[in-house]
């Protein structure tokens, strides 16, 4: 049997090897659909089945790369990165809505060899971007018959590696969502997301010192990592094949734009059924509406959160913001909408 | 378990699908335990129970510490 032929059905969990990644080991998903598009979530379902306890396949690097020569997989369609709290997640929703597109979200393992985690080896960006394209490509082995592309939303911190994304897959269509940062701050002090608390990423991916940050206070450190997530695309020394979007253009924008942006067109069935998916709250129970909190959590800010939105995400805010006005509607979908047609 | 035996045991149960198929679609941890045992004494490997379920909760751990550096 071929390796293609021995994982099919299974789907790779994680990496394994220390102090740089050495293989990957493979999951049993069989008739276990993906209920959601979070990645990590499906492989905390499928872990709660006894046969994934004990028996695990596991790949080289070389087979990876072998693996993908047998055969291509799902082409990549589009990466979605995002500062969080932004409507990233009903992005992701609203494109798998669609039966053709296998929508991943914040796949963890993408983010092991993409950022530098605190304390952790420094493993070279030549690897990281070996390891970045074989491990997009398992990811791209299609779950349904159906599907025919492959959108990855990443976790919000992949964005300070947007360089290396553009490197490893420089023909293909990005996007970058944000929100008003004080929404966001806000957001993230109510409920805190793991890579949001110092000790998570190491400093110089903020291009501060150890010392500034972690003796700072936890809204200070929230308030430099927030001014790296938005500055990351204009870092960039172009926005070739981007899209930046604002919450504030949702829902409209993701058919509107996004789909033609990501080279999905779009029959009326299919822009409906976006929009009926658009209508629900991402985060939510199943079948609650979505209902904007802007209003609520810019009246939610403490004095030294704005303090600190003035000081250090006003400015980078402000400048995106003006990169977002010059660049829209971007290139990639001015032949194929009439301006009449763009939101 | 050894690192040994694990691999032998994996190793067998990928090479005969009907087996591996079998074991997949065991939802119950006993029952799932108990074929598994009898796979390992027909191949001669001295598992316990124990030994198993402490293999699969060393598993499920890693998991569960995947954002540990």
């Amino acid at each position: 049997m071929t390796l293609r032929e021995d994982l099919q059905g299974w789907i790779p969990l994680r990496l394994l090897g220390s102090p740089f990644p050495e293989a990957v080991e493979w999951l049993w998903a069989g008739a276990h659909p993906m209920e959601s598009t979070f990645y990590d979530l499906w492989l905390s379902n499928l872990l709660k089945i006894p046969f994934n306890a004990l028996f695990r396949r596991r790949t080289s690097l070389k087979e990876l790369q072998q693996f993908a020569e047998e055969a291509p997989t799902l082409p990549l369609h589009g990466l979605i990165f995002h500062t969080s709290r932004c409507g990233s997640t009903l992005v992701a929703n609203t494109l798998a809505a669609l039966p053709q597109n296998q929508v991943i979200s914040e796949p963890y393992l993408l983010e092991r060899v993409v950022l530098q985690r605190f304390g952790a080896p420094n493993l070279p960006d030549d690897l990281r971007l070996i390891w970045l394209r074989a491990l997009v490509n398992a990811l791209g082995q299609p779950h349904t018959p159906q599907k025919q592309h492959l959108f990855i939303k990443l976790d919000a911190l992949a964005v300070l590696r947007l360089d290396l994304f553009r490197q490893a897959f420089p023909d293909t269509a990005w996007t970058f969502l944000c929100r008003d940062p004080l929404e966001v701050f806000v957001s993230q002090q109510r409920e805190t997301a793991v890579g949001f608390l110092p000790g998570y990423l190491d400093p110089e991916l903020l291009g501060e010192s150890l010392e500034t940050l972690f003796m700072s206070p936890l809204e200070t450190y929230q308030a430099h990592l927030l001014k790296s997530l938005y500055a990351a695309p204009l870092n960039l020394t172009n926005l070739e094949h981007g899209l930046l979007l604002n919450y504030t253009q949702l829902p409209q924008a993701m058919w509107g734009v996004l789909a033609p942006h990501f080279g999905v067109s779009l029959t009326p069935t299919e822009q409906v059924a976006m929009q009926t998916a658009a209508r629900y709250d991402a985060k939510s129970a199943p079948g609650k509406i979505f209902t904007s909190d802007s209003q609520q959590k810019q009246a939610q800010a403490n004095p030294n959160v704005r303090d600190l939105m003035q000081q250090h995400l006003l400015p980078v805010y402000t400048q995106l913001e003006a990169q977002r006005a010059a660049h829209y509607p971007p290139r990639s979908i001015l032949s194929l909408t009439p301006h009449e047609e763009i939101v | 378990m050894d690192a040994q035996t694990l691999h032998i045991l994996q190793q067998y149960v990928f090479e005969h699908a009907e087996i591996q198929h079998r074991l997949q679609n065991i939802a119950e941890y006993d029952e799932f335990i108990a074929q598994t045992l009898q796979i390992a004494a027909a191949l001669n490997l001295n598992l316990t129970n124990e030994d198993l379920r402490a293999t699969m909760q060393q598993a499920r751990r890693t998991w569960v510490e995947r954002w540990l550096v």
